[in-house]
């Protein structure tokens, strides 16, 4: 039963996480804790193993298709391990329960991150990667600390964020700002999940019954999108992350 | 050969790293999860002996006396790990063939900074 569970888990993860950009181990997690009740900080530090097989699977077809910048990657990528290991290391200090309430305020966030980014999309001018400023460059650089710092507290690819601060700030088209925020997340992953493996806190049991439904439902998730033409099936899906993310602050709070 | 074309074949090269090492890792994963379910059959008492202590450290399930499923997936774990760092390992190269000093040394920054986390963090 708990096998079923966890592949289930895996694939809402998948498809909820792919319509919405928050990827699968974010809306996995909360329900892994509310059914079988595992330790939150394992499901993280296997859920950070998991972002790793969504990105490198993701990065190879994106890199196929010219759109990863593998080179601004690396810029921003480097601060964005630091935060990682920041927020791995705060994850061990804090209560479990703070890291409830900070799950379920990243939950509801998220998808008010993206709605901000389609409505400002239009008045963008992406530049594909060229020409930019040293300074949008350090900006950016900074800001990306505080999305690897969520990726490593919370065990998620943070990918929502990366992709806001790839488009606003160093102007890169959306593709290949989602592109580029995958490959990023492979080496923000990579940082934390090794942190999470030498604490014990990475289960092998977690992460082989969950990565097969994460990428079944990501597919699903994927094909849906392609036929969604109205914004409303979206916002249903964004109301269920809502109730999940009120769910880990009730979770957090009594 | 310039350096645009070195880049541009790493580019080639850098796709099939990843397109083998996700095949791999996750090939690796579903191995160790058919052996778990169906040879182990240990899928129904997945979490009844969990937690006590140390029991997850994926290097103590690939000498200890657990499933070969289990021990598997951990491999699968390690792949999935590995990939990206081959990745950088191999663009800190590129870079350097094509006369990338600033991709190198970036590129280098990264391999050290997971070199960091390995062994001192």
């Amino acid at each position: 039963m708990d096998a079923i569970i966890l592949v289930g888990a895996g694939f809402i993860g998948g498809l909820l996480g792919s319509i919405t950009g928050l990827g699968g181990s974010a809306i996995m997690n909360p329900i892994i804790v509310a059914t079988l009740g595992l330790p939150i900080r394992v499901l993280i530090g296997s859920g950070i193993i998991a972002t790793v097989a969504t990105s490198i699977t993701s990065t190879s077809k994106y890199i196929r298709e010219g759109l990863t910048n593998v080179k601004i990657g690396f810029t921003i990528a480097l601060t964005a391990m630091l935060g990682s290991i920041i927020g791995v290391k705060t994850n061990l200090l804090i209560d479990p329960r703070i890291i409830f309430i900070i799950f379920g305020v990243v939950l509801i966030s998220a998808p008010i991150v993206g709605f901000i980014r389609e409505r400002r999309a239009s008045r963008t001018q992406a530049t594909a990667g060229k020409n930019i400023s040293s300074k949008n460059i350090y900006l950016a650089s900074i800001l990306m600390v505080s999305a690897g710092f969520i990726s490593g507290l919370l065990g998620i690819g943070a990918g929502a964020f990366n992709v806001l601060i790839m488009e606003y700030i160093l102007l890169l088209p959306l593709r290949m700002a989602t592109a580029t925020s995958t490959f990023i997340i492979g080496l923000t992953g990579v940082t934390g999940g090794i942190l999470y493996i030498k604490e014990g806190l990475v289960d092998p049991r977690i992460i082989m019954f969950t990565i097969p439904g994460i990428i079944l439902g990501s597919l699903t998730g994927s094909r849906i999108m392609v036929r969604l033409r109205g914004r409303t099936l979206r916002y249903i899906f964004t109301a269920l992350i809502w109730v999940l993310g009120i769910q880990m602050i009730m979770k957090g709070l009594y | 050969m310039s350096g645009s074309e070195v880049l541009e074949r790493s580019k080639n090269a850098i796709y099939r790293i990843t397109l083998a090492g996700s095949a791999l890792a996750l090939g690796t994963l579903l191995l160790g999860l058919i052996i778990y379910v169906f040879i182990d059959q240990e899928a129904d008492s997945l979490f009844t002996e969990i937690y006590r202590g140390g029991e997850t450290h994926l290097l103590s399930i690939l000498k200890g006396q657990q499933s070969i499923g289990l021990k598997i997936a951990s491999i699968g774990v390690f792949i999935l790990l590995a990939t990206p760092i081959i990745v950088t390992m191999y663009s800190a190269i590129a870079y350097y063939m094509a006369k990338d000093t600033h991709g190198s040394i970036l590129a280098s920054l990264i391999l050290i900074a997971i070199l960091i986390v390995l062994l001192l963090v």
